[in-house]
């Protein structure tokens, strides 16, 4: 058997003995590829009727002993899926959990959920007509959405990380300082984070990466919340703060996605329960996202050095990194 | 470097001029995405050769201000990075700001200069919507 077709019997099986039989698949299409993971979209037959699903495995990452990226928390496999489920639990949007695969399944660690029609590209959710009623809404359903993700039970998440402001800060200074790729920009941006670490609060469910591409959305409504892969346990206020990056605007005017007003999202947050969101500490969690992207994109620029894979979409991403180092200067000179 | 014809920024104009115009319309998905991009990356090799020395001489003249020193671009960057870490530059300094601030506008004005333009952006196709985790 050929590597797809192993593959393609394999997905069978899983499907058959978990969702039910005949399990016939089709339209097996993959989505992404990234070196952290693979998403694939396909239908299966369930008794009478076709079901459009998706499967998402895991990969293993690819960093040396001793290399602090190996410290950056990560979410994977049977983690990913029961934090799905809590997520559903506590009203989050998610795609709903079918199947988590397990060893004898020979896939990987990853799971099988209901295909979430909707959009996830920026660029559409900003410009298409269609899409109107939802930039309208964008910035309160966001506010909404995250806290009732902040009010997720964390007992029994156990396998979430504690990664509150000051380990990030010092994890991202340890990964800035092993590219040996001296950035004035990016020393001032960590100066200006560690003299600014927010107060300590009781840690929540933090998301980690909650933005636009990250969130399936039709006309009206965000339908799903993806990408779950760097949930911690931390500061709730991280997650706003992020929302607002100016990268995550994808060219969109207003702060929150591109679509709304930081007032809009933390007068939804309180409404939902939420609480009310120190002013400084959404300042500080944005400040810091442009410096932590801006690292992001410094490690992209140099990882065919590390991995020895070229990668044109990577080499790109470094040249990325003063766009984030632009926002940030704006933004703590009252600019933004 | 050669001293014959034809200039280097001519030569990478041409060649993303031909990617795009005969090559890119016959191309679906991941090989369009990838060429796409390419031409991206070709168009900020041309501007680096046209804008990279300019920035690079009013750069390291700042730079021998800002630090007192005079050595290389990747000498004098690196020192005002550890007089940063170590606090022995106030990271309110006016004169760094500036400097900071300039150099930052410079390296995009060769790498995406629509980033210092008004808010809307026509650029079709970001890296960040393929994905960037």
């Amino acid at each position: 058997m050929s590597e797809p077709e192993e593959f393609a019997a394999k997905l069978r099986a899983a499907v058959m003995c978990r969702l039910g039989p005949p399990g016939d698949l089709a339209e097996v299409k993959r989505l992404t590829g990234g070196a952290t993971k693979a998403t694939w979209s396909f239908s299966a037959r369930v008794g009478e009727e076709n079901v459009p699903l998706i499967l998402q495995l895991a990969n293993p990452r690819t960093a040396s002993p001793g290399d602090p990226l190996a410290e950056l928390p990560r979410v994977v496999g049977e983690d990913d899926a029961a934090l799905l489920i809590a997520a559903a639990a506590a009203g989050v949007p998610v795609a709903p959990v079918r199947a988590v695969l397990s060893a004898e399944d020979g896939l990987g660690p990853g799971c099988i959920m209901d295909f979430v029609p909707g959009e996830t590209i920026a660029r559409r959710i900003l410009r298409e007509a269609e899409f109107a009623p939802l930039r309208a809404d964008f910035a309160t359903q966001c506010g909404t959405i995250l806290a009732r993700l902040h009010a997720m039970d964390a007992g029994p998440l156990c396998f979430l990380k504690g990664f509150g402001a000051a380990e990030q800060v010092d994890l991202y200074r340890r990964v800035y300082a092993s590219l040996d790729h001296p950035q004035p920009v990016i020393e001032l941006g960590l100066r200006w984070a560690e003299d600014r670490l927010p107060g300590l609060r009781p840690p929540t469910v933090v998301h980690g990466d909650f933005r636009l591409g990250n969130l399936i959305c039709n006309a009206g409504r965000i339908a799903a919340v993806i990408d779950w892969e760097l949930a911690v346990l931390g500061d709730p206020v991280q997650d706003l703060g992020w929302l607002c990056v100016k990268t995550w605007r994808f060219g969109g005017r207003l702060p929150v996605g591109g679509m709304g007003t930081r007032e809009q999202l933390v007068d939804a947050y309180a409404r939902a329960g939420g609480g009310a969101v120190d002013a400084a500490a959404l300042h500080f969690w944005e400040g810091f996202g442009s410096i932590k992207w801006a690292i992001m994109c410094l490690m992209k620029g140099q990882e065919h050095r590390r991995t020895g894979r070229r990668s044109i979409e990577q080499l790109a991403i470094g040249r990325r990194m003063e766009e984030p180092l632009h926002d940030f200067l704006q933004l703590i000179a009252g600019e933004d | 470097m050669p001293l014959s014809l034809s200039p280097a920024a001519d030569m990478l104009a041409t060649i993303r001029d031909y990617l795009e115009t005969e090559v890119l319309p016959g191309l679906r998905d991941d090989k369009w995405f990838n060429v796409k991009v390419s031409c991206n990356m070709l168009a900020v090799i041309e501007r680096e050769l046209r804008l990279g020395p300019g920035a690079d001489a009013e750069g390291a003249a700042r730079l021998a201000a800002l630090t007192g020193m005079h050595g290389t671009l990747a000498a004098m960057n690196r020192s005002l990075a550890a007089a940063i870490r170590d606090g022995r530059i106030a990271i309110d300094d006016p004169d760094l700001l500036d400097h900071l601030r300039r150099t930052t506008a410079d390296a995009l004005r060769i790498n995406n200069p629509q980033w210092l333009g008004p808010a809307t952006r026509t650029d079709p196709v970001r890296t960040s919507d393929a994905g960037s985790g």
